[in-house]
């Protein structure tokens, strides 16, 4: 029955231990099956032996020379930009409200004079054209 | 007082001493202190790297990665609530960076990086591992390196993936799960 095969009981408490943690006693337990199974514990060998290889394989790898320089040089134009940034809806609304000023300046200085210009004694007149005379030409339309 | 026990108070304080000047240094940081920021930059520079160089297994790509982690940590250092949180909240950054990066890739065979050191296993064993990095997905293959390679502790992994503890216990065994099937395959081939 498989409930009672020590095998798949090992394999239960190895995963077990895995998600969350062993008892004392299942830690013994499992201690003495892998001295009486050779093949379970080969598994747990063979499990020890790819997480050794893993933190073998880690990198171990350091900055180049001028990591430092370079990550200065790129905090200081984000810093930059970011000012511009936060800054220029206040310079545009300034330089708007400076082109607002101006126009209205303008606009006051240069009002045309509110008074009616009075015309004395000018009115339309007809005036008589000189009379062309006729050339012999004829245009056909 | 012994000789072990003496040495024992020597790293305690040290270990006290190192956490009040990053306290310092963080508090002049969000000043805008430049030479805060090489400080800064000079104690975290190296796991930083180390930890990109791991999940991406390029280190062309994981100094660019430490770079953006620093400018965003400094960018955002409003949001740092508890100064003292300062390395978790730069290594958390560091990790959905990376994160970024391994969902943005395509899947293809492992990156080859000939800039390693040859130290430790065979080359020919670090490629294999990098190839077989590759085949899992972004969340397992991060939690792996984290834990099997930064010797993160689970509370550490689960503060920098910004998941529950128990989230990174059954990831951490679906991929050792995973690695040691595609581990078993290849050197079957081989
Ligand atoms: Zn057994």
């Amino acid at each position: 029955m498989i409930l009672n095969d020590p095998c798949h009981k090992c394999r239960r408490l190895r995963q077990k231990r895995a998600i969350s943690s062993l008892s004392a006693f299942e830690e013994a337990w499992l201690q003495e099956h892998w001295l009486a199974c050779p093949e379970c514990a080969a598994d747990e060998a063979a499990d020890l032996q790819v997480r050794a290889v893993l933190r073998a394989s880690a990198s171990n790898i350091d900055a180049s020379h001028d990591f430092d320089e370079k990550l200065l040089r790129r905090v200081r134009l984000d810093r930059g930009a970011r000012t511009l940034a936060y800054w220029s809806p206040a310079f545009v609304g300034a330089a708007l409200a400076g082109i607002a000023a101006l126009a209205l300046i303008q606009v006051l200085a240069f009002r045309p004079d509110p008074k009616p210009a009075v015309l004395e004694g000018r009115e339309a007149r007809r005036v008589e054209l000189p009379v062309i005379p006729d050339s012999g030409f004829t245009i056909h339309r | 007082m012994g000789p072990e026990a003496m040495a024992s108070f020597q790293t305690a304080t040290t270990a006290a001493e190192a956490r009040s000047a990053e306290l310092r240094l963080v508090a002049r940081l969000r000043e805008g202190d430049e030479e805060a920021m090489t400080a800064i930059i000079g104690r975290h520079r190296r796991r930083i790297i180390r930890v990109a160089a791991n999940a991406l297994r390029d280190s062309h790509e994981a100094e660019d990665v430490a770079q953006d982690a620093f400018i965003k940590a400094f960018r955002e250092i409003h949001r740092l609530r508890d100064d003292r949180a300062f390395a978790s909240y730069l290594y958390k950054i560091c990790v959905r960076l990376c994160m970024d990066r391994l969902r943005s890739r395509r899947p293809e065979p492992g990156i080859v990086d000939g800039a390693e050191p040859s130290g430790g296993p065979g080359v020919e064993t670090r490629v294999v591992v990098e190839r077989l990095l590759e085949q899992l997905t972004p969340c397992l293959r991060l939690t792996l390196v984290l834990r099997e390679m930064e010797q993160m502790s689970y509370e550490e992994v689960a503060s920098a993936m910004n998941v529950p503890v128990g989230t990174v216990r059954s990831r951490l065994h679906a991929a050792r799960e995973r690695f040691r099937a595609l581990w078993v395959e290849a050197t079957k081939e081989s």
